[in-house]
């Protein structure tokens, strides 16, 4: 609970919510162009009240000095206190534990979704320049080293374009290693939605607003029913045809 | 005013082609003519050509749209098939809203085509031949390993996903489905697209656009067709995410077809309980099902099984001519001779 002294007055003593005095100064000026009658007076008593924010800024220049000397040698002790971890390794700790695991989980999935999508760019960087190299190879095989002195037909230039590229790109795409990277971004874009939605629906439903969880489990819901009605259904259609079989051969 | 075509260094051809491409109607309209005949949970059921023909229905995929089977009258499956002598049925999917998320494949393939399958028997007195695309020819399977089937055909069909160069498998090998769609509820229809795109950027991006000028003084019906084509690719339904997780799960990582382990509501699915006669039929360059996956199949039914290859892609099977020549005579054929 905030005692009597943690505010210092707010013109002379120094404050440790405000070490740059900016809230002091406009406290300052507000008060200068309170009492001022004419436009004139409130502008000399700006200039008063700029002066003496001055005046006393130089004065607590040293003690600003001190504060944050304090402020640091407090960091210093309790740097080693905090846990050198990643964020997945710091359980919720106080009020709203499912929100912090939550922004831990966005946090995390973020990552790995980054990770993962700077894979697959990698290797899609690495299959266009094979291409654009084995393209233009076969660009000076075809038309020579002066290139750039020909006009070749679009419709040649494409038709070279698909013979070279396709077999590249169907290559690069039948690797282990391309379907394990699209594997693990779509895996990774999954679990991020997922969590994105999570803390969407929290927001929704702390507004009594329909969130997609609640969809979800109303459709859920509608399935089970289907599937009783269906399995019913069934039954007595099995019924039907052994009643219409009796008649048929009746014993 | 300066007209696009009028545009310095701009081709004209091209510019052409593109402005008659944007004055086309914006929504696929079915080819061959149909008629609504019931409503399941999740799909609704059209009927094509007389009910009093042999009934056939076909089950399509979750991913896409089925009108690549309608596309242009000299390219419909289901009007070859009509013309062939059957009655058509299609299973349409309705794209799921968010409110059906959780809907899993035991809700399709134990509710809807279960439910399509007895309507067809109800109507006809007889059961349905089941026809399978893609995806929807795993649900075939599926529905066909837990019920008697009069007979199957799979068109383009993932059975055994652990074979070489199953490019989807190897990608989706280590995915954590379960997250992404708890990420994204229902995957969307054009996100699947832009993935499957993805796996061949350079035939589908520059060679498919590039061409474009060769449409500005074609037909009509050749713009149109290249627009459908267009509008199929990359309008497709958003996918169930429980179903889709299931999917990609049993099919892809734990390839369940081949080494077991898929249950539907506690059922096991198994491919040696399928003892109906079985056609399959692959595409030899098909880069989303590989031959050898499709392929696959024969090793596991109980049934006699016919396989057909087609040179081609994926979708050379539903559009191509050869397909239109060789493969639709030869299953009616078969059809016929059960």
């Amino acid at each position: 609970m905030a005692g009597p002294d943690d505010h210092r007055d707010a013109h002379n003593g120094s404050d440790w919510t405000d070490p740059l005095g900016v809230g002091r100064l406009l406290l300052r000026s507000a008060e200068a162009m309170e009492s001022a009658r004419s436009p004139a007076e409130a502008i000399n008593r700006l200039v008063a009240a700029i002066d003496a924010e001055r005046a006393a800024q130089a004065e607590r220049g040293n003690s600003l000095d001190a504060l944050l000397k304090h402020w640091a040698d407090t960091l210093r002790v309790i740097g080693p206190v905090l846990p050198d971890t990643d964020i997945g390794d710091i359980p919720a700790l106080g009020p709203y534990p499912r929100r912090q695991t939550l922004l831990r989980s966005l946090a995390e999935r973020s990552d790995t979704y980054q990770k993962a999508l700077a894979a697959h760019l990698e290797g899609l960087t690495d299959l266009t320049e094979s291409c654009l190299a084995a393209f233009r190879e076969s660009l000076i095989q075809r038309y020579g080293e002066d290139l750039g002195a020909r006009t070749a037909e679009p419709g040649a230039l494409i038709q070279c374009w698909n013979e070279t590229a396709e077999p590249r790109y169907e290559a690069w795409l039948a690797r282990a290693q391309t379907q394990d990277r699209i594997a693990a971004l779509v895996n990774a874009w999954s679990h991020l939605v997922e969590t994105l939605k999570a803390l969407a629906d929290e927001t929704l439903e702390s507004l009594g607003l329909p969130s997609s969880r609640g969809m979800e489990d109303i459709s859920a819901e509608l399935q089970r029913q289907r599937r009783r009605h269906r399995r019913d259904i069934a039954a007595l259609r099995a019924e039907i045809e052994a009643l219409k079989a009796g008649q048929d051969h009746p014993s | 005013m300066t007209r696009p075509t009028d545009t310095p260094g701009a081709a004209p051809e091209l510019q052409r082609a593109l402005a008659r491409a944007a004055r086309l109607d914006g929504a696929n309209q079915p080819v061959t003519p149909a008629e609504p005949v019931t409503e399941t949970d999740n799909a609704t059921l059209y009927r094509y050509g007389h009910a009093d023909r042999p009934p056939l229905l076909i089950i399509y995929s979750l991913v896409n749209r089925p009108a690549i089977l309608d596309l242009s009258p000299q390219r419909s499956v289901v009007r070859r098939l009509v013309d062939g002598g059957l009655c058509v049925y299609l299973l349409a999917w309705h794209p799921p809203g968010a409110a059906r998320r959780y809907l899993g494949l035991a809700d399709y393939i134990l509710g809807d085509i279960a439910e399509a399958v007895a309507w067809i028997g109800n109507a006809h007195d007889q059961s349905p031949h089941l026809l399978g695309v893609c995806q929807g020819g795993v649900l075939a399977l599926c529905h066909a390993a837990l019920q008697p089937c009069r007979s199957l055909t799979t068109l383009a069909t993932p059975v055994d996903t652990g074979t070489d160069g199953d490019q989807l498998a190897a990608l989706a090998r280590a995915i954590d489905f379960d997250a992404l769609v708890q990420a994204t509820g229902n995957p969307s229809g054009q996100g699947m697209a832009a993935v499957f795109a993805s796996l061949k950027p350079f035939a589908l991006g520059p060679q498919r656009y590039g061409g474009l000028t060769a449409l500005a003084d074609a037909d009509a019906a050749a713009v149109e067709a290249f627009m459908r084509m267009e509008r199929w690719m990359y309008d497709g339904p958003d996918l169930a995410g429980q179903a889709f997780a299931e999917f990609a799960r049993a099919i892809y990582q734990d390839n369940a077809l081949v080494e077991g382990g898929l249950m539907l509501d506690g059922q096991p699915v198994r491919l040696d309980r399928i003892g109906c006669p079985v056609f399959n039929a692959l595409a030899e360059d098909d880069h989303l099902v590989p031959p050898a996956a499709a392929a696959a199949l024969e090793r596991h039914v109980t049934g006699r099984c016919t396989t057909t290859a087609l040179p081609g892609g994926h979708l050379g099977l539903f559009i191509s001519a050869e397909a239109h020549r060789r493969l639709y005579p030869a299953l009616l054929d078969w059809l016929q001779a059960l």
